[in-house]
């Protein structure tokens, strides 16, 4: 509740966590997303390329869990395969127990190319609108109120009827995650979805994405190059090595929540896993790069 | 506009210049007439109501023909843009039909349907038909595929993807193919009442050129301009109004 107030425009959570419906809640040993044996190739003219041989991980329902490492890792690759936007050549993705095999309900991707991502012939309220109606119908008067309980969320009150263009980068990447949040999705793939707004605008949109976690029940999987933001965001954070490696690191965030981007940033522990997570990726970006003279 | 006006004294020139060349008797005055005599036929011609008589019938052609072709080649090119065994079904017989000028069909539609309507409303669809068509696949196929990805990830249907995310993401480009398809529509339908039946302002103009009215003729063929200028002026305003999200601000 202290990180709502933060921030300099403070909004109506209260009403947005009161329309959450109850969710049947499952055993609570199982994992919400189980990662078995998992292997990406990637077809090309001169053989293929493994992204990663064998890979398994579990995610526990309500974790913030952040993938990170060096550049061509295939942290996007792992997010997309979870989401069921791809298929891995081996082994098997399960959410809630079962396999995914399509984009499944309940889980929904937030693009990094949120211009590409967001309709650009639909206003602010049209484009959160469709979120909506992926998932059931409603009544125009019911449609109108939940989208704007959602807008109100990630601060856009007042633009509701704008279309895109008229907006900036960072606000359209709000408009995206109030769509997708609409949906009451149980996780939340995030990939890199902030890497193309200015620091700033990121830093903002780091708290309204951890206050959001906060509030409603929700599971976060977030795809970073940037190992501080990893480190503010998450309570756990998976390392992947070098393309094929698999996972280098896997390391929980005990840092106190609620976390302020100017107290925890300054929090030694902070200093520390950050140094720490930033030198094992460092060195095999470093690596890779004598390796390979390319990417 | 305001600064368009070179523009409309070009025009005026030309007239001018075109009158008193005639005055002069610099050009043949029984084939190209002074303007004024031709201003002067023109409005007889809507007062005893043989002109508007034409316009009727050529506008009704064009909108029938060019409606039926939208119909048909926004889904079909929708179709062909999204499912790939429709592209390779009828992408060959579309590269060989398409490059016929419709003009070339005119015969065959008569022995088929006549010298009427029907077979204006014919050729003028078939014209219309194929910038549509391929305007609206090549539009499919150029969207993003995050956006593609977006419908997947909030699970919509495969028909809802294509009503709510295909045809909006393309239709600036079926705009586009449209409003090509109408300029061709007006040349199609006056060719082909020139060719067969007595109605249509190609009739008019054909009709009056061999009674030798020659003013009448030519007032016939400002109409024609007039009409071609109208029609794409209309179109350009529905075109910047379905499209008033993308910002930019088309200019008619």
């Amino acid at each position: 509740m202290a990180a709502a107030t933060a921030l300099s425009k403070p909004v109506d959570l209260k009403s947005a966590a009161e329309s959450v419906p109850e969710r049947p809640r499952p055993v609570p040993a199982q994992p919400i997303i189980q990662v078995k044996g998992l292997r990406k190739t990637f077809k090309s003219k001169n053989g293929g390329l493994t992204v990663f041989d064998d890979l398994s991980c579990m995610i526990e329902r309500r974790s913030f869990l952040s993938i990170i490492g060096p550049s061509g890792c295939g942290k996007s690759t792992l997010l997309k395969l979870v989401s069921g936007l791809e298929s891995p050549t081996y082994g098997e993705i399960l959410f809630n127990g079962r396999t995914v095999t399509a984009p499944p309900k309940g889980m929904i991707y937030v693009f990094q190319q949120y211009t590409k991502s967001i309709f650009p012939w639909r206003t602010v309220i049209e484009n959160v609108e469709f979120g909506l109606r992926a998932q059931r119908s409603v009544s125009f008067k019911e449609a109108r109120e939940r989208c704007r309980e959602y807008i109100d969320l990630v601060g856009l009150k007042g633009y509701e009827d704008y279309y895109p263009y008229q907006l900036s980068g960072g606000m359209q990447q709000r408009v995206c995650i109030a769509r997708a949040l609409i949906c009451e999705p149980e996780v939340l793939l995030m990939d890199e979805p902030f890497s193309a707004v200015d620091a700033m605008t990121r830093a903002i949109l780091q708290e309204l994405v951890m206050r959001i976690w906060q509030k409603l029940p929700i599971t976060i999987l977030f795809v970073t190059h940037d190992v501080d933001e990893a480190v503010f965001l998450s309570t756990r954070i998976v390392s992947l090595g070098r393309t094929g490696s698999g996972i280098a690191e896997d390391v929980p965030i005990t840092l106190p929540s609620p976390r302020d981007q100017i107290a925890t940033r300054a929090d030694p522990r902070f200093t520390e896993l950050r140094q720490r997570l930033f030198g094992s990726i460092f060195v095999q970006e470093k690596v890779q790069e004598t390796g390979a003279a390319t990417t | 506009m305001s600064k368009r006006w070179p523009g409309f004294l070009l025009i005026v020139a030309v007239l001018l210049l075109w009158e008193i060349a005639s005055m002069q008797k610099w050009i043949d005055p029984v084939s190209m007439p002074r303007v004024s005599v031709i201003a002067s036929s023109w409005v007889g011609s809507i007062v005893n109501g043989t002109l508007p008589e034409s316009i009727g019938p050529t506008l009704w052609r064009i909108a029938v023909g060019f409606g039926l072709a939208t119909l048909i080649a926004v889904p079909l090119g929708l179709l062909m843009g999204s499912l790939s065994f429709v592209y390779r079904l009828f992408e060959p017989i579309t590269e060989f039909v398409r490059p016929i000028p419709s003009s070339a069909y005119i015969p065959v539609a008569i022995l088929f349907l006549g010298i009427d309507n029907e077979m204006k409303i014919f050729v003028v669809f078939l014209a219309c038909v194929f910038p549509i068509l391929l305007n609206t696949y090549s539009g499919v196929r150029g969207i993003d595929p995050v956006l593609i990805d977006t419908g997947r990830t909030f699970g919509v249907s495969w028909l809802r993807a294509l009503w709510s995310i295909v045809l909006p993401a393309s239709l600036p480009s079926i705009l586009t193919g449209m409003r090509i398809s109408l300029g061709i529509s007006l040349i199609v339908a006056v060719v082909a009442e020139m060719i067969a039946g007595s109605s249509g302002i190609g009739y008019f103009i054909l009709d009056m050129q061999r009674i030798f009215r020659v003013p009448e003729m030519f007032a016939g063929i400002f109409t024609l301009g007039i009409l071609g200028f109208m029609i794409n002026f209309m179109f350009l305003k529905a075109e910047g109004y379905l499209l008033r999200w993308r910002g930019t601000s088309v200019e008619a």
